[in-house]
């Protein structure tokens, strides 16, 4: 009796203690996830403010690519054709080889809603940091217009367009160099794309362009003529096959030429006609290649540093390229090329003929090495202006081995 | 310039040929859609389990991701909740000259979810448009509560946030007051957890959630994300999850895809919540 009453006892002293450890457990217990709560509370503010400020950043796109390139001349004599190094005299007969970079290119991209862009590309190269591009792009939702107003790429032909660090050979075809030097102009250009029968694709495109281009001596400040230079491309895409046609309609003041002995109109018509085409194929075990060719026939103004025989104010050049590329299963490509290109074509024997093949090995999905060897074929001295008339000119010691790295970003 | 050609030769020979020893490897790498990335990782197990030898690495991170992924030489499969985009395709042919190859491994119905205790429970396509557009914000214009509309969707690196925004908004813009999350697990958890949410993905991950039938236009029929309903092309949002691939199939790779598209790999899609696709072999016009 007494060990029952003793036990009661104590059950009934200590209950009181054990109810209120029990009341302070569950009040730390509320405090500690309230705690808990305000912190999670605190760290969802911070990261909804994170994603606002990343979602800002998304906006924004920084992209580029580096060409670092080791060139080999064939002969020290030789001023190399490609490139951004003078070909003066003065440079002549040091050039046996060097290493350069041919181009370290910086685009930025801000993208502030679905429908409209606007774009700054700069490049930095032997001759110092330029503008490359700047435009505005916005795209009419409804009818899938895009306008782009600004400096950038001439619409004609495929090559022009492509971009360097994509392209298999180092340097675009001559043609494409000579007629469109800089690739880029200013204006405005119109685009659309259709879906034809559900499959195929065309994309037709016009534009108004200053028409002398990023490379003319006055091209930082104004229009070196009066007059507004026209193009228009249509571009299909078959799967397989893709193929182009461009118009480019033109005028150019004449160049003031000693050695036209009459009076010349002010003006010349500059139109250019182009096509071009790319057949998409896959080989077993090796994988894709393709077979890409484009075209030019223009009516070009005469200037001081192209033969003529004639008092025309134009001349008709042409010029055609055509690239076979192999993929060797992922990690290679075998590249081929021959470029052709007669600055008039009444002149006989006046052309130029570039044979081209390499290798190039992709490192990884950022960087490529290329290495390109080409025998340019020259029928005409274009250095002294000297034509050869009769036959073929010796052909010069002007081979290049070129040895490129690649890297985008 | 044959003194220097000879050796530049050999010694890019040499270096190439020993780097592409040193990076070949049996492992299949699979990479891309979220949305797919449970159906890969079920795929995986069981082919290793059956095939002595294989590896499999499976990962998402999104189709656009999966795809750039493929276009840069870092992935072997691309899996891709949505088709690939022309611009896509470009890339593609500018790199390895083939518009990759696209074969439908699954079939998907994308649904629509609400929380559980949400009355409303069927929407017309038109009703989902103006809720994601931010023109219908209550609840209560659709049945419902007087209460808010909370928007979860996915970021835009998703194929499923291309394939909502293509077929439901027609290409208009989500409201800015949409929430994005990094998959559609995360955005099953928030409806899950929010009862005045709505939000959109797989029918796979439509766990602890509810899933709304959806109709065509006002006063047309609405069907719910079933098997019957997605292979019979009645449910509005049915899509094809698919695999894209740099050149055709071959080797192991091609071992994997007969598999994956045989009686026994589209059982794993049943499993996983998904549709399988009704061919259980490559069809002839899989390469598009």
């Amino acid at each position: 009796m007494r060990g029952l009453l003793k036990a009661v006892l104590t059950a009934v002293l200590l209950a009181p203690t054990s109810l209120w450890a029990q009341d302070a457990a569950t009040d730390s217990l509320k405090e500690r996830m309230s705690e808990t709560a305000d912190k999670i509370a605190g760290i969802e503010e911070r990261l909804g403010i994170a994603e606002t400020d990343i979602a800002g950043l998304k906006k924004l796109k920084i992209s580029g690519y580096v060409q670092a390139r080791y060139e080999y001349h064939d002969d020290a004599s030789s001023a190399p054709l490609q490139g951004t190094v003078s070909t003066s005299s003065s440079n002549q007969g040091k050039l046996l080889n060097r290493f350069f970079i041919r181009r370290g290119r910086v685009k930025t991209t801000y993208q502030a809603t679905p429908n409209a862009l606007g774009v700054v590309y700069f490049d930095g190269s032997a001759s110092g940091v330029s503008l490359k591009e700047a435009y505005v792009a916005v795209t009419e939702p409804r009818s899938k217009v895009t306008a782009t107003l600004g400096q950038f790429n001439w619409l004609f032909g495929y090559e022009i367009s492509f971009s360097s660090s994509k392209r298999e050979f180092p340097e675009r075809a001559r043609w494409s160099r000579t007629l469109f030097p800089g690739e880029r102009d200013r204006g405005i250009k119109l685009e659309r794309p259709f879906l034809l029968m559900g499959k195929y694709n065309l994309t037709l495109q016009a534009g108004v362009y200053n028409g002398n281009g990023i490379e003319d001596v006055g091209f930082g400040v104004r229009d070196p003529n009066k007059w507004k230079d026209f193009i228009a491309r249509a571009a299909f895409g078959l799967g397989h096959l893709d193929f182009g046609l461009s118009g480019y309609w033109g005028k150019q003041f004449n160049p003031s030429d000693s050695a036209i002995p009459v009076q010349r109109p002010s003006t010349s018509d500059k139109i250019r006609y182009g096509a071009d085409a790319q057949f998409f194929y896959e080989l077993p075990v090796l994988g894709g290649g393709v077979l890409k060719a484009e075209g030019v026939l223009a009516e070009e103004p005469k200037n001081q540093s192209k033969p003529f025989r004639s008092l025309d104010s134009t001349r008709n050049a042409a010029g055609l390229h055509a690239v076979w590329a192999q993929n060797l299963k992922e990690k290679f490509q075998w590249i081929s090329r021959v470029d052709f290109y007669d600055p008039d074509r009444d002149i006989d024997e006046d052309h130029f003929i570039t044979y081209g093949f390499g290798l190039i090995y992709f490192w990884d999905g950022a960087s490529k090495l290329k290495l390109v060897y080409e025998l340019p074929k020259s029928f005409v001295n274009s250095r002294s202006g000297t034509v050869t008339v009769n036959g073929v000119k010796e052909d010069e010691k002007d081979n290049i081995l070129t040895l490129e790295w690649v890297y985008t970003f | 310039m044959k003194r220097i050609l000879a050796p530049l030769l050999i010694a890019l020979g040499f270096s190439f040929g020993s780097i592409g020893l040193g990076l070949a490897g049996k492992m299949i790498t699979m990479k891309g859609s979220d949305t797919m990335v449970i159906l890969g990782q079920r795929w995986a197990e069981q082919y290793m389990q059956k095939t002595p030898g294989a590896v499999i690495q499976v990962t998402g991170g999104g189709s656009g991701t999966g795809i750039a992924a493929l276009i840069n030489g870092t992935t072997d499969i691309c899996q891709s909740s949505r088709p690939i985009k022309p611009s896509e395709k470009n890339k593609m042919k500018e790199r390895y000259f083939t518009q990759g190859i696209e074969i439908p491994v699954a079939k998907d119905g994308l649904a629509v979810y609400v929380h559980e205790s949400n009355p409303v429970d069927k929407l017309t396509i038109e009703q989902v448009k103006l809720i994601y557009t931010g023109k219908i914000t209550n609840w209560k214009e659709l049945g419902g509560p007087d209460a808010k509309i909370i928007l979860y969707g996915r970021e835009n690196n998703s194929g499923t946030y291309v394939f909502f925004k293509d077929n439901v908004l027609m290409g208009a813009d989500f409201a800015p007051q949409t929430a994005t999350l990094p998959g559609t697990a995360a955005v099953v958890n928030a409806v899950s957890k929010d009862k005045n949410g709505i939000g959109y993905g797989g029918a796979a991950y439509a766990k602890g959630i509810k899933e709304c039938a959806l109709a065509e236009k006002a006063g047309a029929p609405a069907y719910g994300p079933t098997l019957e309903n997605v292979q019979s092309g009645k449910y509005p949002l049915a899509r094809d999850l698919y695999w894209y691939f740099r050149t055709k199939p071959a080797g192991d790779v091609k071992k994997l895809v007969d598999w994956v598209l045989s009686p026994e790999g589209q059982k794993v899609v049943s499993e996983v919540g998904y549709f399988p696709v009704k061919s259980t072999k490559p069809s002839a016009d899989a390469e598009k």
